[in-house]
């Protein structure tokens, strides 16, 4: 199909944008296997999972974000906040799929209040998104006052559909990581949708001059990141049975750092729903790994730095050769 | 009737007068070529026309109506294609992306309407080299493309969906001089199929041979409508560079 | 920078390799704050003494997901021992209880699980603090310095369960003396807790007492006494070790403060599982490190420790 005298190693990277993350990933899953073989006992990869799901479905949403090119750091807060909206909401009788609803299309909602602000008020969306997370995070804590709040019997149920045991400690929430990754594949490689999305973050002039209204686009990957976003903390809700006010503090960085080692480039336009899977698998197994080999837990801050300035880097790289500026 | 009519635009930006009245037409099948040194208006001009800018005074008539563009998308709705060298198509999206983008051809899988890539890429790849465009790959990143091979993709979008009128700006500029003859036999070929071509350049000579007919812009004022065969390149010269007495 | 990488983490891992026994404490306290920095000390001291290799496990910034991840991931290491803080029932009960039964001893250190019976985490033992103790111990040694008229218990944290427990030992052991004693909210703002304790202090002029819970509830009572004049009259007493709390005891603005000694939480509990998975010993009960009563007499000796980090 096609046949290419432009820089060959370059266009593997464009035929396999997540190249990068397979190799890590494999070398990762090597050095910790390597030196401490209960990295790779099931029991523990099953553990790698549940992390990677929690982190991967806020990852999903925050990926098409960037591709669309923006920011999205609000995910923290709405992480906490949703399922903080759906326990208050089940505790006080109304019922749990409708309280589950609610949350969920709050989750959204405040998303589209995001893109909106950021489109209309022309605002870079690294503003407006970190005034959101202050100001939901401040809820958060105005409404717990600090204190945990538990998850009702009421919402049991509802919370388990999304997050959930089966099996031997398995998770409902990496099925739902896995679904969601093959989702997120299909609608931006295969429908018109994705290619706008592309578009928009890739040169906005040059989609709307094509009719795309890029502002519409950008406003519903901001409306989907935010609803992920919430999907995931009633998920990992779920897990630990109660929601902690300091719950997803920082997360958007990390889902940040998971989308740029699966290749999705800072400035927008380009990325994939597979680099962002394998991303979120990268950074769930090295926090773990280094446990498992006896590094104090804070090495994986340092790392995790580390990691994202030279995904980061070599993002550009690639970027420089492809847009050559 | 002329398919472009634009009359009396002025254009203001703050206290630089960039266009101070100017009339300006083009004819069905026409290439007209706008000439002028820098600061002379041509941008300003065109940027009106493809609906960047809003004229502060004048109208325009296209295709016999009056037509008020707001926005890049409704001159482009209205068979107006500009070709900016960086503005017309996405960078990190490959040819056939960037040739559908707004217009996608898609099929119905069940209930689901997905990307019908194998048509889109055949079709991208045949219409450009029914302009004789030769591409590589229509799957190649259009970052990949030379400055001229970007142009003649969006060229060949234009002529493919129809355009009525191609804005071309300083196509040749930064292009090989291979490629400068692939571009202008281009805009002749898409000028016989009677497209109406707007060129703004420097180079008096690569317009002269392609043009039809020349406008020459000056401080914002028009201050030559003339056809081919009534001046030389080097009369057109001494029009926008008078030489200092 | 990969190769640095490899060799780093060759010569973390040959460690762990030649360890005997490998332990992870796993809190909710982050590698930075002092107070735990002490209860590491305490662990890696008894490490080395016993030839174990232990790891210290706690989120950077307070994040309970961080710390019951840092848990699971430890558990998965199929380490020799654990030791946990049972910060949150609900969320360490299922991974603990896991972990227990595929074999892993537990001891819990700092904060325990409240319940009895056959809900409670079967941990070998609990290391640490017992608050209601801690009211009810202080109390008692304001009793034999005096008997206050009127007594008020000043909380900066409502609802707080270790507080809320001091509180309750503070009462339960002056009301069979018949001494009035009531809580009062002062907040974590010093400026409102001194408005709300002069308030109190004026409404009730034979209050001679002022309990507080933490030094965020002793700076304002301290400060309270200053400004009404009442020193001598009114006296105050503290909780928690900080070096104002010590100058205070020895300028004698706050009679006693609480220690939780909390070195020998990370000490003993790598001590005990040692001689647990050697010799299958077990200590049967709750170890207490605390209340430790600190007063005039003895917070000589208490500076000195403190100078060399194992306080």
């Amino acid at each position: 199909m096609a046949t290419n005298n432009n820089g060959p190693l370059i266009l593997k990277y464009l035929r396999f944008k997540e190249v990068g993350g397979v190799v890590s990933l494999v070398a990762i899953f090597g050095i910790f296997g390597i030196m401490n073989p209960q990295f790779l006992s099931l029991g523990n990869l099953v553990t790698i999972s549940t992390v990677a799901a929690e982190l991967g479905l806020v990852t999903m949403g925050i990926n098409l974000v960037m591709i669309s090119g923006e920011f999205d750091l609000s995910v923290g807060s709405i992480f906490a906040l949703t399922p903080i909206i759906f326990a208050l909401l089940a505790k006080n009788g109304v019922p749990a799929i409708l309280a589950v609803i609610i949350a969920l299309a709050f989750a959204a909602g405040q998303g589209i209040v995001n893109g909106v602000v950021t489109t209309k008020g022309r605002i870079p969306s690294f503003i407006t998104t970190l005034g959101t997370q202050w100001f939901w995070r401040g809820v958060v804590l105005a409404v717990t006052g600090g204190f945990p709040i538990l998850l009702p019997s009421s919402g049991k149920f509802i919370a388990e559909i999304f997050g959930g045991r089966f099996g031997p400690n398995m998770r409902w929430s990496s099925l739902w990581f896995v679904g969601f990754t093959f989702l997120f594949y299909f609608i931006l490689d295969w429908t018109r949708y994705g290619n706008w999305i592309s578009a928009s973050g890739g040169n906005p002039s040059v989609a709307d001059a094509m009719g795309v209204e890029s502002w519409k686009i950008k406003t519903s990957t901001f409306m989907i990141s935010g609803l992920m976003a919430g999907l995931a903390g009633i998920a990992t809700f779920a897990r630990f049975r109660i929601v902690d006010p300091s719950l997803g503090v920082e997360m958007e960085l990390q889902a940040i750092t998971a989308a740029v080692i699966g290749g999705t480039l800072m400035t927008g336009g380009y990325g994939s729903a597979f680099g962002a899977f394998l991303g979120s698998i990268i950074l769930a197994s090295l926090n773990n790994g280094l446990i498992l080999i006896g590094a104090p837990a804070y090495w994986y801050q340092a790392f995790v730095g580390i990691i994202l300035v030279a995904a980061a880097l070599s993002n550009i790289r690639i970027k420089k050769k492809l847009v050559g500026e | 009737m002329s398919l472009l009519e634009a009359k009396g635009i002025k254009k203001s930006f703050g206290a630089v007068d960039a266009l101070k009245g100017v009339d300006f037409r083009v004819e069905e099948g026409e290439v007209v070529g706008l000439l002028g040194d820098n600061g002379a208006g041509k941008s300003t001009l065109i940027k009106i026309i493809a609906g960047y800018y809003h004229h502060d005074e004048g109208h325009i008539f296209f295709d016999g109506k009056e037509v008020n563009f707001n926005t890049p998308r409704d001159s482009h709705n209205a068979g107006i294609e500009v070709v900016y060298q960086d503005l017309a198509l996405v960078g990190l999206m490959p040819v056939w992306r960037n040739f559908f983008l707004g217009r996608e051809v898609c099929k119905k899988v069940g209930p689901l309407k997905i990307l019908n890539k194998h048509e889109m890429r055949n079709v991208s790849r045949q219409g450009l080299r029914g302009l004789g465009i030769e591409i590589p790959s229509v799957d190649q990143a259009v970052a990949f493309l030379s400055g001229g091979q970007r142009q003649t993709v969006a060229v060949g979008r234009g002529v493919h969906f129809g355009a009525k009128l191609l804005i071309l700006d300083e196509p040749t500029a930064a292009v090989s001089v291979r490629e400068t003859e692939a571009i202008l036999s281009l805009i002749e070929r898409v000028s016989e199929k009677g497209i109406s071509v707007v060129l703004v350049a420097h180079n008096i000579y690569h317009v002269y041979r392609v043009a039809t007919r020349f406008v020459v812009l000056d401080h914002g004022e028009k201050v030559a409508d003339v056809s081919k065969d009534e001046v030389t390149p080097e009369d057109l010269i001494k029009i926008i560079a008078p030489p200092l007495n | 920078m990969k190769k640095v990488l490899v060799i780093l983490l060759v010569v973390l891992s040959s460690s762990l390799l030649l360890a005997e026994m490998n332990f992870y404490l796993v809190s909710h306290g982050g590698p930075a704050d002092p107070f735990w920095g002490i209860v590491m000390k305490g662990m890696n001291d008894a490490a080395e003494k016993y030839g174990v290799n232990a790891t210290y496990l706690g989120p950077v910034k307070y994040s309970l997901q961080t710390f019951v991840n840092n848990l699971n991931a430890a558990i998965a290491a199929k380490p020799d021992g654990l030791i946990v803080t049972i910060t949150d029932v609900n969320a360490v009960e299922e991974p603990l209880k896991r972990a227990i039964s595929s074999g892993i001893p537990v001891i819990a250190i700092n904060v325990p699980d409240p319940r009895t019976g056959l809900d409670k985490i079967p941990y070998i033992a609990y290391i640490g603090n017992n608050e209601y103790l801690g009211g009810y111990n202080g109390a008692m040694y304001v009793l034999s310095q005096f008997t206050p008229k009127r007594a008020v218990i000043a909380i900066h944290e409502v609802g707080h369960a270790g507080m809320e427990m001091r509180a309750k030992g503070i009462m339960d052991a002056l009301s069979p003396k018949g001494i009035p004693v009531e809580k009062l909210n002062i907040t974590v703002d010093p400026s409102k807790g001194v408005s709300v304790l002069e308030g109190y202090l004026r409404k009730h002029p034979d209050t001679d007492m002022i309990f507080t819970l933490g030094p965020i509830g002793t700076l304002p009572a301290v400060t309270v006494v200053e400004d009404m004049g009442l020193e001598g009259k009114v006296k105050v007493s503290g909780f928690d070790l900080t070096e104002e709390m010590l100058k205070w005891i020895e300028e004698g603005k706050v009679l006693y403060t609480v220690d939780q000694q909390q070195y020998l939480q990370g000490y003993l509990a790598v001590e005990f599982l040692y001689f647990y998975k050697k010799y299958g010993l077990s200590p049967i009960g709750d170890v207490l490190t605390g209340p430790f009563i600190i007063t005039k007499d003895n917070v000589g000796p208490v500076e000195n420790s403190v100078k060399e980090g194992y306080r």
